[in-house]
């Protein structure tokens, strides 16, 4: 009985083990992506190599200055124009390859045009982030890369601090005056570093910590039993609580007045790039204060008025992040936008 | 419901209980009866009747053959068996498809006619059903076999749940005088029924779905990815349809074999086929034997001299093509086989064609093996190709070689899947079964991968949302 015990276990490591090497092997699911920094929290690893799988399917890099697509050091040169992406998921897009990433259709748009100058964008997106995030991350760490331009892509959500990760830098208001905080929780940084060895090595440990994360998300009862989970739930009512919340007046968040009083109008131009507009109180305030706004939303909506839907994604039957036209698009857009500031032809497509 | 959900298993954890415990033969099958009507429906319901439908007309039909000797009165009757199924099936999957080719035709000609087009759901499975409860009548027209008296057990032939939606398609002479004894699994059936079960969700879930993330997304958009790209999805494709295909049969099969039923082999490890007519021999057994008997056969087989067999194959495996879906690329992919099946049919002459396991391997053998692979390959563009363009534009990139800045990746990816998928196909075709696993003495080592495989398999299978099995759709 004994031997047969043991035989079972050795047997169960091999079988795992190789497993573990076919999963690595053929990317059909992945270690974990995240490391932990000092300077910037939890970030994506360094020098790390991804096959993404979601609505789409992405093949890229972490680089090894630890953000994404190809390494470009902080260094630059006195010809080149260096313009940093800065956003969420639909910036760091993990969804597409690297040379349908509109970062890099934006890239050779301008190129193209300017044949005398080096463009260099830079993909400094990352899931999840909102406002302050970004901000955050702009300035611990993306103003070291020099840039000329920084573009931040946002939403209406992203307007409020959210800080749902507490491994990410806090950006607070201090005596008036927004300070990024590197105070993280001593028991979540144990927890990390006690958990990230399994995570960074085993790509079955991760999917299990990914099956958590989705029992945490949705009802482990819809996961099991499906459609006969839906049939034993009750219709569900429209919240009268949520419809009074949409029409109540909008409150531009501190922490956000904030950020945009103190950005450098000169060098940043915040884009909208969500189908729904931004609070007309916060385009108020980026007016008041020189801030360039630029309404992806309304472009990206006569996309979809044409019949081509830019977040559509019909092999997974998903609608999400912009698909290979979204990027197209976004990123002619873009380009074509940028090209215009640098011929000092000032563009505000906000009323 | 697909096999590859948890509402699958939950399904089956309430179903074997309750059918271990029922005392009666009638009552065990009256209760399948109900359980794969459940099975059907949890799809869309309103279906069930189409499958209603069948059992009752080839239950009548049948009966009456039976009793009548009169050639012209079973002749009648078998034309209106095949008119009722073909004609459902007829409607659902090729009504679009006739009336477009039509209407495409016409318009060449210079004529524009307002045609009808209508918006039809494909029920899953009918073609599998189909086929299968046409056997029944046919085999009855040929005397080859006798009637059912018990309506239940008819009617739990045409729906049993493990093979309803994707086969094995069984032939009646062998499911029906199962069902006509008292379903009582043995050990050794509930053994292989579980390996079977676990191996299957493994190639299906892990191996599967998993290249076909690679295949659908680079298939969706082929004009945005470079040759060795393309090249990989395609080798892939090969990859995900066997693993997919194959993956459920053995889930069918383990799944019957728990409730005391044989269903046949549906696949005998195909990509390690030396030509391509023993590929045919290991590939989807059930529908070319099927095709073999009811349709070559039919059409006078071999039996007519040489240029009539070679026609008989092309005609068979253009309806073979067909019968997987109503579109032309599906055509094709039949007329290539075909054209294969005659090129090898001649070249053969009246020697015989080896269909068992190669004794040794060799230079010759790995060789023809890598030629049948590649023949079956340049097939399964046609057969994974949405449209012409797609396969035109497939082609032009091949032709057309760009460099990819992943080929490494790839060729890596794809290298992983097809060693993977030989491996398990190795292990098989040694040791000549599928339950290879129970071949281990030590209780303990079988438990092990097994355990580890289902472990794996559930843990993907929890995080991934469930994919679709291919041959549903046909």
């Amino acid at each position: 009985m004994k031997k047969e015990i043991f035989l079972f276990a050795i047997a169960f490591i091999i079988t795992f083990l190789i497993s573990e090497v076919f999963i690595r092997t053929t990317h059909l699911a992945s270690v974990s992506y995240t490391d932990f920094y000092e300077d910037i929290g939890r970030a994506r690893r360094q020098n790390f190599n991804y096959v993404f799988f979601n609505e789409g399917f992405g093949i890229g890099e972490f680089n090894e200055f630890r953000y994404s697509g190809e390494g470009i050091p902080p260094e630059k040169d006195s010809n080149t124009i260096r313009i940093i992406l800065m956003g969420d998921s639909y910036v760091e897009a993990l969804q597409v390859f690297d040379r349908h990433y509109f970062g890099n259709i934006a890239e050779q748009f301008l190129s193209e045009r300017f044949s005398d100058t080096d463009f260099e964008l830079l993909n400094f997106g990352r899931s999840g982030f909102d406002l302050a995030n970004v901000y955050a991350y702009h300035k611990t760490f993306a103003e070291n890369f020099n840039p000329d331009y920084i573009l931040y892509f946002i939403t209406r959500g992203d307007l409020k601090p959210k800080n749902e990760d507490p491994l990410r830098p806090k950006l607070q208001i201090q005596n008036d005056s927004l300070v990024v905080d590197f105070d993280f929780p001593e028991q979540e940084l144990k927890l990390f570093e006690t958990t990230k060895f399994f995570l960074q090595e085993s790509a079955i440990v991760n999917m299990l910590n990914n099956g958590r994360k989705k029992a945490e998300s949705i009802p482990v009862g819809s996961i099991l039993l499906g459609k006969v989970y839906t049939w034993m739930q009750p219709a569900a009512g429209v919240s009268e609580e949520m419809e009074a919340t949409e029409t109540e007046n909008y409150e531009i968040n501190p922490v956000t007045q904030k950020i945009i009083q103190s950005i450098d109008p000169d060098r940043i131009i915040v884009f909208n790039r969500s189908f729904s507009d931004l609070p007309v109180e916060f385009e108020i305030l980026c007016h008041d204060n020189n801030v360039r706004l630029y309404d992806l939303g309304q472009s990206l909506d006569s996309l979809r008025q044409t019949g081509q839907d830019p977040v559509a994604w019909p092999v997974t039957n998903k609608y999400g992040h912009w698909n290979h036209l979204g990027h197209r698009f976004v990123g002619e857009e873009v380009g074509r936008y940028l090209s215009g500031i640098l011929k000092k032809e000032y563009v505000n497509n906000f009323e | 419901m697909l096999f590859n959900s948890f509402i699958f298993f939950v399904f089956l954890g309430v179903v074997l209980p309750i059918f271990y415990f029922l005392p009666t033969r009638q009552s065990k099958n009256i209760f399948l009866v109900a359980a794969s009507y459940f099975f059907y429906g949890y799809w869309d319901w309103r279906f069930c009747s189409l499958l209603a439908v069948s059992t009752i007309i080839d239950y009548l039909v049948g009966r009456k053959m039976h009793q009548t000797s009169n050639v012209k009165k079973r002749k009648g009757l078998l034309a209106i068996s095949l008119l009722a199924n073909l004609g459902i099936l007829g409607f659902f999957k090729y009504f679009n498809f006739f009336v477009d080719s039509f209407q495409m035709l016409t318009e060449r000609m210079g004529l524009h006619l307002d045609y009808l087009h209508l918006t039809i759901i494909l029920p899953v499975g009918i073609s599998f059903y189909t086929f299968q409860t046409l056997s029944y009548t046919i085999d009855i027209y040929r005397k080859k076999l006798k009637p059912t008296h018990n309506f239940v057990d008819f009617a739990l032939f045409v729906s049993f749940f493990p093979q309803l939606v994707a086969g094995p398609i069984e032939r009646a002479r062998a499911l029906l005088p199962q069902l006509s004894e008292k379903l009582k699994p043995n050990r050794e059936q509930i053994q292989q029924g579980i390996v079977l079960i676990v191996m299957g969700l493994f190639r299906k879930v892990m191996i599967g779905d998993t290249a076909g993330r690679f295949v659908d997304n680079i298939f969706q958009n082929l004009e945005l990815y470079k040759s060795v790209e393309i090249l990989a999805a395609l080798i892939l494709f090969s990859v995900q349809i066997y693993a997919d295909f194959s993956g459920y049969s053995h889930i069918a099969r383990g799944t019957a074999k728990l409730l005391g039923i044989e269903l046949m082999k549906n696949f005998q490890q195909p990509y390690l086929s030396r030509n391509i007519t023993e590929f045919w021999r290991r590939w989807h057994i059930s529908l070319s034997s099927w095709l073999k008997d009811y349709l070559y056969i039919s059409l006078g087989g071999n039996r007519k001299g040489n240029i009539q067999t070679y026609i008989n194959l092309m005609l068979t495996m253009l309806l073979g093509g067909l019968w997987h879906g109503a579109s032309w690329n599906f055509v094709i992919w039949g007329g290539l086989h075909g054209l294969y099946l005659a090129v090898h049919k001649m070249f053969l002459g009246n020697k015989k064609i080896e269909a068992q396991n190669m004794d040794s391997v060799n230079f010759r053998n790995v060789f023809n093996i890598f030629i049948t692979f590649v023949l079956v390959l340049i097939t399964w563009l046609f057969f994974r190709s949405t449209s012409w363009d797609t396969t035109t534009l497939f082609i032009s990139k091949l032709v057309n070689w760009e460099q990819s800045e992943h080929t490494l990746l790839f060729v890596t990816v794809t290298l992983a899947y097809l060693a993977m998928t030989y491996l398990l196909d190795v292990l098989e075709y040694s040791s000549r079964r599928h339950t290879y696993l129970l071949k281990i003495r030590s209780h303990g080592v079988k438990l092990g991968v097994l355990s580890a495989m289902f472990f794996i398999t559930l843990v993907y299978m929890f995080q991934a949302e469930p994919a679709p099995f291919i041959y549903f759709q046909f």
